[in-house]
């Protein structure tokens, strides 16, 4: 192990690491922090807030479908509830979780660095987060939630006939969401590209990276196109543009495209980081590499590529003309190929390995089944004629389902226990685990799989009640029955992780003898993650034990140690040959002030003050100013 | 319960869901066909059905074995061969897929599409029009001046072209026995095929979300005989039936006097709102608020006192009227046939 | 107030009801059916009637309390079986130009919806 210190030598590098990596003590420190680590942290604590509060929509939402005619929520409010639910579970919960909280905490330590690229704006990116999802749940609080549906269709988000703040507070909250995402994006490209430890060549480097470097790729490109359409809004809404206004030249269906060229790519960024998570588990529990390892890494990077030619589908009832909508099927059906090889890959593996189901290999496998479902429904839109009968009901609503919470949240859940170990230090209860597990499935099965047949059977989806005489009713109370099964088995799962912090047995560096770096440093990992730049020589590290005997050897000889300074070794891009040795900035309170500015400005945006708005930019541009002085040397 | 037993019985359960959805239980079931569009959509859905239920089971038998061979490595029979489970990977993930998604490509795209797309230009025996409001469809017959809502009649075994449009938001006609969906968007004139196979009633609902009252959006289609279709039309395209009594005229009179007037249409009176539906033909209609309730007295009561508390949101307000001028009016809207 | 009376009446319907008779017997009439003519005639669009989907109408009084009334139809009766079956039959007799129509309810019908409203 690279932290078992064996001569004085080594002890007093590792002090003097410690040392120079060490952060400010208390709520300061989690202030200012730029460790990923900790940034991490900050990401799965807000995120899993948005995800309570998305559940607590998504139970209100099911109560008030328990029968017909029900009046718990009253019809504006029912579209409040399901335009946030949409809005929390994709923009404040899945994605943060995913690439804020999993990819900040584990990325570094996967490919064997100290931090990310850019430490203060990995702390910029977290802040602006949390700041966009408290600006939209003000709007909330104060009575003006958006309620125009997640995908927020004009004009019905025209000011005409949305005219109170909620549409506004939706906009301006997504676009300082998005230059957060835009943000870490960059971040973990270049981290990828430049931080590997030197010789982790790219074809060394783990699954798990491979779909976090994909999605970054997707996040960059798709996210301009949804701030571009956000801003549209905010013109057409504020200041009388008319870029969607078809009375005046503009067209309703411009908002369409240009929605959707980002909600598509959208999709393949919520469930990459999943595949990643699955790549991450399955080899550990099966005790063998994946099969197919560059099938797997080539399918991970099309599907984020071809994800971007596919956007229309969700527009076959538009009235495009027939040559779009049959360009578009066949591009939704060539995506199925990459989707397939992985799907494969994973089940292959299983079978040829010797697999242990423990809890983390129960979710992947749950994954596996809910993503089969998902993804064999989404390939019958593809059929153009299905989809126009069968798009905007509720076998949409359960396709989306089985594809964003079975195949994205629950490799999330199986992380959230694989690495608890890791991050924590103590073994959650396995008991408990499975328990919640099959708690959880088989409540997303009751919950979700009724609604195919409520598609089929007619009902359309975002109706705040239906009529009696349907045949819509059993289907919704069994609904809704497994909605309460599938939030007893979260908050079980809760449960079981709360106690587990306290109580549960010390885990050691590496319970699992899992094949990733993250597992060759202590538990939690010390600020600086490892003593030595770790030696690779495969994507499975962990299991080349000649590696680790050599991180031993540098430690005491003192080679790739860096204990001169905060620093971090960048290599080249594809072969990861030693580049140089570059200073890493130390925790700082300008990012936070950043996101304070800029949370001030979209305030004032919301408000129409335009000279106030320019008032904290300014300030903006004052702490952007103050983040690039020069700062007195610390250590 | 023993594996198998429990396998049974899931099977037993599945086959009673299938046999239910065949059935077809309900009025807007896309599994209830009455047109060949929508019988070729139901079809497609029933061979894709078999064709995932293929997927679905076989990659659970491999999971399954996997679970039984959780203590040996390799394959069954085959062993440890990377060779081949690549193969097995490249075959299931790559071949198998891209056989069977051309298939589906070439009979959904070009096959079933050609059933359910647009009509041709002059290629149908006649065109309406649908219009769409928050929250009730405008019906139109181009050619007369019939007007109705939320009861769209058709002539059964004939082709109908519909436009589709809106006066507002985004909104979708579909009515899922007899054809897809098509979005009724603003600056677009969208078309749809409607044909019933027989005479008969077709529930059908707004399928895009346009707002609080989305959820009481629906309409009617009625296939009727031809030759019942061109009676009804004839009515249709008539005036209002003009008031037969003095307690009648004394109805209309408070009608048109009244906040009625500023909103609602009534043709052959000085009624002509065009915010609400049409009411000249009223009580022909079988429903009030596009579906929300019966066209009956008592429902049409509460709805002009309080339509606020039957549909929350509505455009229509609570109209204060006294009893007696309240009877007349109820009698009068009942006798607009 | 007579209140002791009034509960003594309380404690002796809520003991007979179970053996299907009570204070307000009406022969033959059926709240299962009152329910449904309930539905069809549309009472619930200017009531509230509990256990009736929609019935949340705000013109009328509520007729949720309706067993504990002491007056209906506007005061003009007392609140018994043969009163109740009357006003609704023909509320416009009772009560000339009242805002409650006359909506066609037969003898039969109007028994079984007092009776679905006296037990709900």
């Amino acid at each position: 192990m690279a932290t078992t210190t064996t001569t004085t030598a080594a002890r007093a590098r590792v002090d003097r690491l410690e040392r120079i990596w060490e952060e400010r003590p208390g709520l300061l420190g989690w202030l200012t922090t730029t460790d990923h680590k900790r940034i991490g942290i900050l990401y799965l604590f807000t995120s899993l807030a948005f995800f309570g509060a998305g559940g607590v929509e998504a139970l209100l939402i099911r109560t008030q479908l328990l029968g017909p005619d029900k009046t718990v929520l009253t019809p504006q409010q029912y579209d409040a509830v399901f335009t946030m639910h949409g809005v929390t579970m994709i923009f404040l919960f899945v994605i943060p979780i995913s690439i804020g909280a999993f990819g900040n905490y584990l990325l570094p330590l996967q490919i064997g660095a100290r931090d990310m690229a850019f430490p203060r704006l990995n702390a910029l990116s977290f802040w602006m987060f949390a700041a966009s999802g408290i600006f939209i749940y003000i709007g909330l609080a104060v009575g003006q939630a958006p309620s125009a549906g997640w995908f927020n269709y004009v004009p019905l988000a025209s000011k005409t006939y949305s005219p109170n703040l909620g549409i506004d507070f939706y906009a301006l909250g997504l676009i300082f969401n998005g230059i957060s995402s835009t943000v870490a994006s960059a971040n973990f490209i270049v981290t990828i590209f430049k931080l590997r430890a030197p010789g982790m060549s790219l074809n060394r480097m783990p699954l798990f990276c491979y779909a976090f470097l994909a999605v970054s790729f997707a996040l960059l490109f798709a996210l301009p196109v949804l701030s571009v359409s956000l801003i549209f809004l905010e013109l057409d809404r504020q200041l009388g543009f008319h870029f969607y206004d078809i009375a005046h030249g503009g067209d309703p269906l411009l908002w369409q495209h240009l929605f959707w060229i980002f909600g598509h790519p959208e999709v393949y960024i919520i469930i990459l980081p999943a595949f990643g998570i699955a790549t991450s588990i399955i080899p550990t529990f099966v005790r063998r590499r994946m099969v197919a390892f560059p099938l797997v890494a080539l399918a991970e990077l099309l599907v984020a590529f071809i994800g971007f030619g596919v956007w229309a589908h969700h527009m076959f009832a538009t009235g495009l003309s027939t040559a779009t909508t049959v360009y578009f099927a066949a591009a939704s059906l060539v995506i199925v190929i990459p989707s397939g090889i992985q799907l494969f890959a994973w089940i292959m593996t299983i079978v040829t390995g010797t697999p242990e189901f423990k809890t983390p290999l129960l979710w992947i496998v749950g994954f596996i089944v809910f993503f089969i479902i998902g993804g064999l429904s989404g390939i019958m839109f593809a059929a153009i004629p299905f989809d126009q009968q069968l798009t905007d009901t509720y076998f949409v609503v359960a396709h989306f389902h089985f594809v964003i919470f079975g195949a994205a949240v629950f490799p999330i859940l199986g992380g959230l226990h694989y690495w608890f170990p890791k991050v924590t230090g103590r073994m959650y209860h396995e008991g408990l685990g499975k328990v919640s597990f099959w708690l959880t499935f088989t409540g997303t099965m009751v919950t979700f799989f009724p609604m195919h047949i409520l598609g089929l059977l007619g009902m359309p989806r975002r109706n705040y009640t239906y009529p009696r005489d349907m045949g819509w009713t059993g289907f919704n109370v069994l609904e809704s029955i497994g909605s309460y099964v599938l939030a007893a088995g979260l908050v079980l799962i809760a449960v079981n992780l709360a106690m587990s912090l306290r109580r549960g047995a010390p885990a050691g560096n590496d319970p699992w003898k899992a094949p990733t770096l993250e597992w060759a440093t202590s538990s939690p990992p010390p600020p600086y993650n490892f003593a030595v730049i770790p030696a690779v020589s495969s994507p499975y590290a962990m299991w080349d034990p000649e590696d680790r005997e050599k991180d031993v050897r540098n430690l005491e000889a003192g080679v790739l140690v860096l204990e001169q300074g905060h620093e971090t070794p960048t290599s080249t891009v594809v072969d990861a040959e030693w580049d140089e040795v570059v200073e890493m900035p130390s925790d700082s309170p300008w990012p936070i002030s950043l996101a304070l500015a800029l949370s001030g400005m979209f305030a004032m945006l919301l408000l129409a003050h335009w000279v106030t708005a320019g008032v904290f930019l300014a300030f903006a541009a004052l702490v952007l100013l103050a983040w690039h002085s020069k700062e007195p040397q610390e250590a | 319960m023993t594996g198998a037993g429990r396998r049974h019985a899931v099977a037993v359960i599945l086959f009673a869901a299938l046999a239910l959805l065949a059935a077809g239980c309900g009025d807007q079931s896309t599994l209830s066909p009455h047109s060949k569009a929508s019988r070729d959509i139901a079809t497609l859905w029933w061979w894709m059905l078999g064709a995932a239920g293929v997927v679905f089971f076989g990659a659970l038998f491999l999971l399954l074995l996997g679970w039984t061979r959780r203590r040996k490595r390799g394959l069954p029979v085959f062993g440890e061969d990377e060779g081949l489970t690549t193969g097995l990977v490249v075959t299931f993930g790559i071949a198998v897929p891209v056989v069977t998604l051309i298939a589906l490509f070439v009979v959904a795209n070009f096959s079933v599409v050609s059933a359910t797309q647009a009509p041709k230009t002059a290629s149908t025996a006649m065109t309406i029009q649908v219009i769409g409001h928050q929250w009730f469809w405008e019906v139109r017959y181009p050619g007369t001046t019939a007007v109705t809502a939320n009861e769209i009649h058709i002539p059964a075994r004939t082709r109908v072209n519909v436009v589709a449009t809106t006066t507002d938001v985004i909104h979708s006609l579909w009515v899922p026995e007899l054809n897809r969906k098509i979005d009724m968007i603003p600056g677009h004139r969208n078309r749809v095929l409607l044909y019933a196979d027989r005479p008969g009633v077709y529930r059908g609902q707004c399928a895009e979300f346009c707002g609080p009252q989305h959820a009481h959006m629906s309409m009617k289609v009625f296939a009727q005989p031809p030759d019942r279709f061109r009676a009804w039309l004839r009515n249709m395209a008539a005036p209002r039936r003009a008031p037969s009594s003095p307690e009648l005229t004394r109805g209309e009179q408070v009608f048109v006097a009244s906040a009625c007037a500023s909103c609602h249409t009534i043709r052959g009176t000085s009624a002509h709102g065009e915010v609400g539906p049409d009411l000249t033909h009223l009580a022909t209609r079988t429903t009030l608020a596009a579906l929300t309730i019966p066209n009956r007295r008592g429902y049409l009561g509460g709805w002009i006192l309080d339509p606020q508390h039957i549909k929350p949101g509505a455009k229509m307000p609570a109209i204060a009227l006294g009893g007696a001028d309240f009877q007349a009016v109820l009698d009068y809207l009942q006798s607009l046939r | 107030m007579t209140r002791p009376p009034l509960l003594i009446a309380a404690g002796a319907a809520a003991l007979l009801a179970g053996c299907g008779s009570s204070p307000r017997a009406l022969p033959g009439a059926s709240a299962d059916r009152g329910h449904a003519d309930i539905v069809q005639i549309g009472c619930g669009a200017c009531h509230q009637i509990s256990g009736v989907d929609g019935a949340e109408g705000r013109v009328g009084p509520s007729l949720v309390d309706f067993s504990a009334r002491h007056y209906i139809a506007g005061g003009r009766l007392t609140n018994t079986p043969s009163n109740a079956v009357r006003w609704i039959m023909s509320p416009q007799q009772i009560l000339p130009g009242g805002v409650m129509p006359d909506l066609g309810v037969d003898s039969a019908a109007a028994a079984d919806i007092v009776a679905y409203l006296y037990g709900q």
